[in-house]
């Protein structure tokens, strides 16, 4: 073979594949811009979220992971998603960014460009979720997350978000039901506050300040310490010495398996104990056993709330899930029907249409009722729910034939 | 500031330099930081929880079974990797370990999630008092163990024939070959004693607080400190310097608050590196 025919031949090839390539790329782009593809079998859309999966944050993302996914089986089901009179298939592209704020940001990105996902559902915290919603922002693409308490989202961006939607509790809620569950016990009314230097752990800790203070109560020690902190005698001999009664905190799991353990072991035997994020899955059962009981737990959704399709939630998952693992995964299959129900009110796949119907939300689902407000977040109601032999019932707002055990028996 | 913190925070250390004296005698031997051994530590609390989880095994029953699969793990560890890796330069070593600790913390998330756990133990919720002072039973316990494997690891190494060609096969492995020492296997089996140590301090740090898969990387950062601070290789040196760092943390936290329970730890790390870099007691055994 002569040079000149490889050199054609190279020539041809490599004019081919510039050719496909180009196909490729023209085909990829018009199914990204239409944000649907419609080979003539099946259409679909996607949606993407990058959730924490891995990392310190892994229990909220598997818990997310949950939440997302049976909303998505559920409509595809039924046939998938009604938008503008065709029904579309979903594909629900989940990624794993390992509980890394850059790695999230990277992937929603990567979820809009590279894999043509029309929205986006968000990452639990804002830790995850503000950089996400940064992506969004930039990228016109609508965005719903949940598990980002709503003043730490909202204020989050300085100009006010404009695609990015958030549905969870607000701080001052909690601060508030926390404290006047802690009151259903009596007690000396002296309070304990043990907070990690987390970002939410700072926000949340002046805020049950006020809130004990508002109900009467004492502060008679206010305990901060960085994760992986593990190590509590100092404080929990000041607390003990201090003769507080009520303990409330916002720690990460492992701290605050650490700290009920010495606190048994140091003597303090506190009445009233709720340590938010640490308690809020069912390893703090497994890690503590019946040293556990008695002690309170964050709720954003519970049976006894009797939201929207609770009779189909326990049916479908009551088997499989315990509660603290239901009432951690529902508000994300609420944020996924929220998502869902404002594409196909829409009636496109349109980012902007599909936003305006976002911003129109307002009504009752899995969650709770949703109508968001102008920093676009939607409050949602913040229950207590207290561990009683390895399960978690609400406490707060008081359920009818549902008493508060007190005091902490596990500690007893 | 009380006398039950300082108590409890010096006894504390003694978990620590439990942590750290696997470490220590790698360091002292190899000459290699073993990037993996929070894994190895985080790894036999795992193993602990499993065998709970499996048979309702508490964690001291245990803990036998946990000491000798450690034992074998870090056996094969050094027989089939770090061998290898540390004839091309210790970088190697470091890399390779490092690789190691990433895939640990990504196995243990895959198989236990991210959520915090812990070992559930009467010992962890025990305490009793000497004059007025209260003692946490786990870490008395903790504190113990550390002070009986620290002092049966000094008298091996300096007064047992195994003891000397292990500090042979330290000082100058080459010349330890050419008089018949298996130094290969003394490697291997000095991974696998510190493995065990690592079980050991693993199934305490368990039992006494929560842990997580990535509970791997403070372990390790504490054990270096209490490692560098006591000189390599010093096992006498590795225990005091835990007590110190324990009781250093204690003061520093009644005095400053918690935000700085770590700071002063590094900033005394950071200080003995500088002033000694050989560390306050200097080389030992090793």
């Amino acid at each position: 073979m002569s040079v000149m025919t490889v050199r054609r031949a190279t020539r041809v090839i490599f004019a081919g594949s510039l050719f496909a390539l180009l196909a490729a790329g023209i085909g990829t782009i018009t199914a990204a811009s239409s944000g649907a593809s419609t080979r003539a079998s099946t259409r679909s859309i996607t949606i993407g979220a990058s959730l924490p999966l891995t990392g310190p944050l892994g229990g909220l993302g598997s818990d997310q992971e949950i939440g997302y996914r049976a909303e998505v089986n559920d409509v595809n089901r039924a046939g998938g998603i009604k938008i503008g009179g065709s029904k579309y298939k979903i594909n629900l592209t989940i990624l794993n960014n390992a509980s890394t704020a850059t790695t999230a940001s990277n992937q929603a990105r990567a979820l809009v460009t590279r894999d043509g996902a029309i929205a986006l559902l968000g990452g639990a915290t804002p830790t995850i979720s503000v950089p996400q919603a940064d992506v969004a922002t930039l990228l016109h693409v609508p965005f719903v997350t949940t598990n980002n308490p709503d003043d730490a989202f909202g204020s989050a961006n300085a100009k006010g978000w404009k695609y990015a939607w958030d549905v969870f509790f607000k701080e001052e809620t909690q601060a508030k039901t926390v404290a006047k569950w802690a009151n259903v016990c009596p007690s000396n009314k002296k309070v304990a506050l043990f907070n990690d230097t987390e970002k939410d752990g700072t926000f949340e800790r002046p805020l049950y300040e006020a809130a004990v203070k508002a109900d009467g109560d004492r502060v008679v020690g206010t305990y901060t310490f960085p994760p992986p902190t593990t190590t509590f005698s100092s404080f929990i001999t000041s607390a003990k010495a201090a003769g507080a009664q009520i303990v409330i905190g916002q720690m990460l799991p492992t701290a605050g398996i650490a700290l009920v353990k010495q606190m048994k072991s140091l003597g303090f035997h506190p009445d009233v104990v709720i340590l938010a994020k640490a308690a809020n899955a069912e390893n703090w059962w497994k890690g503590l056993g019946s040293l556990a009981t008695g002690s309170g737990m964050e709720l954003t959704w519970s049976p006894a709330a009797h939201y929207p399709g609770t009779p189909q939630i326990l049916k479908t998952w009551g088997k499989k899930l315990s509660v603290d693992t239901l009432a951690s995964a529902v508000p994300d299959f609420g944020a996924a029907q929220v998502l869902l129900q404002a594409i196909s009110r829409a009636g496109s796949t349109s980012a902007a249409k599909v936003n305006a119907a976002i911003a129109k939300t307002n009504g009752m689902f899995a969650v709770g009722h949703v109508k968001f407000l102008k920093n676009h977040t939607a409050v949602t109601r913040y229950l207590v729910g207290q561990w009683t032999h390895g399960k978690v019932v609400q406490v707060y707002p008081p359920v009818p034939g549902v008493k508060t055990e007190c005091p902490m028996a596990g500690l007893r | 500031m009380n006398a039950t913190t300082l108590v409890n925070g010096a006894l504390e250390g003694g978990l620590y330099a439990l942590v750290a004296l696997g470490l220590s005698l790698v360091f002292g031997v190899l000459r290699l930081i073993n990037l993996a051994h929070g894994v190895l530590v985080i790894g036999a609390a795992y193993a602990a929880l499993e065998l709970f989880e499996l048979f309702r095994l508490g964690p001291f029953a245990a803990l036998p079974i946990v000491i000798v699969v450690a034992a074998v793990f870090g056996y094969l560890l050094q027989r089939l990797m770090l061998t290898n890796l540390l004839l091309k330069g210790p970088e190697a070593g470091i890399v390779g370990t490092f690789g190691l600790a990433v895939l640990g913390e990504a196995a243990f998330a895959a198989a236990f999630t991210s959520n915090g756990v812990s070992l559930q133990s009467s010992l962890a919720t025990s305490s009793f008092k000497i004059g007025g002072v209260t003692l946490e039973m786990v870490l008395v316990t903790a504190c113990a163990i550390a002070v009986a494997c620290a002092g049966a690891l000094q008298f091996g190494l300096k007064r047992t024939r195994a003891g000397s060609v292990l500090r042979a096969a330290a000082k100058d492995p080459s010349t330890a070959e050419l008089m018949g020492i298996n130094v290969r296997l003394v490697f291997a089996l000095t991974v696998a004693l510190a493995a065990a140590l690592a079980a050991v301090g693993g199934v305490l740090y368990g039992v006494s607080t929560g842990f997580a898969p990535t509970s791997d990387t403070s372990l390790l950062l504490i054990a270096v400190a209490v490692v560098v601070v006591g000189g390599v290789g010093n096992i006498t040196g590795t225990l005091v310097a835990g007590l110190a760092m324990g009781l250093v943390q204690a003061i520093s936290v009644s005095v400053f608050g918690g935000g700085y329970a770590d700071f002063t730890v590094y900033v005394l790390f950071f200080v003995v590196l500088i002033a000694r870099p050989k560390g306050l007691f200097g080389q030992g055994a090793l």
